[in-house]
């Protein structure tokens, strides 16, 4: 089964095999369908929490100084637990505080889609995939019984793949901006030469892949040396000259 | 790509931004469809709009099998008032999505984008790290059949709204 709703102004897919709905015994979800509601229901709970635009959110009260971390609910407390840790492995580079405003968005989206990966997985569920806006957590295989398969977006050709990944119990997330003011990237047409175009990692989840490919692909292009440095993570980045570069340990995700 | 394949996304792409494509498909929204194909039989886009379309193209498809999304403005095809059309803002998780449209002669010609999400004001220096063993190599565009898609796809949902805008305003 496969559901995308739109959610956190961002596509976001759940897909679990059929198979995972056979013989289902106990657990909250009677069906699949169930299922794949609670998870766009948990993003919708994550979106009125965490949400930078809409000013009754917690976000936007912590920034505007009328709730103070001390007071907020358990879940910001982790949010932002998490987001210190992260501030000081990024070398202070990744900070969800920054001129004087509070915005975690950066990191919610990978625990958001971790968090529903989790209780997923706390209901039983062997295999599945989540996606939100690019960032996936894939676990077990897909309806074939065999790893998922994951096509990265190629940033010259939006509709077209640059290569295609065999994933099985990892999280995946590609940061990049395919549309720069009024180009889009390409490297035929003149585009700058330096920068990077995209920058994908795997990782052992979605939040350590999302939270990274957002840090290292705002470090331009000493990021991927950054990620190099990181144990459990592999990374593979697209620059503007269309030149691919992955760390050794990508090629074993590589299927072709 | 082959012109009829160019056109065939490009038809899909201006029917989901007029509100009559795949999210809807169905009997409603075929004759536009087919008008939208016949309007762009024949007229090869421009390379900006074709790479646009694309993109709409690929989010129309990302789409496809939501319900309630909110992106049907239920417009008809209707003859397009030539000039240049901006539509709203539009949210886009990590910032705002803005684009113009541009119609000559009764069709879409080229797609702005006049604002896009950007992460550069958080941008500070990171301590130089010993260079690893990178391997590296020419990336290539290629079709494969996946179950999912990693890539930065927050901006192209917005980028259609904002479209939507744009092209009602123009009188679709």
């Amino acid at each position: 089964m496969r559901r995308t709703e739109l959610i956190m102004g961002m596509p976001i897919t759940v897909v679990i095999p059929d198979r995972e709905g056979l013989d289902r015994q106990g657990g909250r979800f009677a069906s699949l369908g169930e299922a794949t509601e609670a998870v766009c229901e948990s993003f919708r709970q994550v979106d009125e929490k965490f949400s930078p635009y809409k000013p009754w959110s917690e976000t936007c009260r912590i920034d505007r100084g009328e709730l103070s971390p001390g007071e907020a609910s358990d879940e910001m407390k982790e949010v932002l637990r998490l987001a210190e840790e992260t501030r000081v492995q990024t070398n202070g580079y990744f900070d969800v505080r920054f001129k004087g405003r509070f915005d975690p968005s950066g990191l919610v989206k990978g625990w958001a889609i971790e968090r529903a990966a989790r209780m997923l997985s706390d209901e039983g569920f062997l295999s599945f995939c989540i996606e939100a806006g690019g960032d996936i957590e894939v676990r077990g295989a897909n309806d074939a019984g065999r790893p998922w398969e994951i096509g990265l977006r190629s940033p010259f050709e939006p509709s077209k793949l640059t290569r295609k990944l065999s994933l099985q119990n990892c999280g995946i997330a590609t940061s990049g901006t395919y549309i720069r003011g009024e180009h889009i990237w390409n490297p035929h047409t003149g585009a700058p030469a330096n920068g990077i175009a995209s920058l994908t990692v795997v990782a052992s989840n979605v939040y350590e892949a999302d939270r990274f490919a957002t840090a290292a692909f705002a470090m331009g292009t000493a990021g991927i040396e950054f990620m190099a440095g990181l144990p459990d993570c592999d990374t593979y980045m697209v620059d503007a000259r269309g030149t691919g570069t992955f760390t050794p340990g990508f090629a074993r995700y590589i299927a072709s | 790509m082959k012109n009829s394949t160019r056109n065939r996304i490009a038809a899909t792409a201006l029917a989901s931004a007029l509100g009559v494509g795949t999210i809807t498909w169905g009997l409603r929204a075929l004759p536009a469809v087919q008008r939208a194909i016949a309007r762009l039989r024949g007229t090869q886009p421009s390379a900006a709009a074709a790479a646009g379309l694309d993109a709409i193209a690929q989010n129309a498809f990302l789409v496809s099998g939501s319900t309630g999304t909110g992106l049907n403005v239920g417009a008809t095809l209707a003859s397009l008032k030539s000039g240049t059309f901006t539509g709203k803002r539009e949210y886009a998780y990590y910032g705002y999505v803005k684009v113009q449209a541009i119609i000559q002669n009764g069709a879409l010609s080229d797609i702005k984008v006049v604002e896009y999400p950007s992460d550069n004001g958080r941008s500070r220096y990171i301590n130089g790290i010993a260079l690893p063993y990178l391997i590296q190599e020419s990336v290539d565009a290629n079709s494969y059949k996946v179950d999912l898609i990693s890539g930065a796809t927050f901006t192209s949902v917005a980028f259609v709204r904002s479209l939507q805008e744009a092209m009602k305003a123009a009188g679709a």
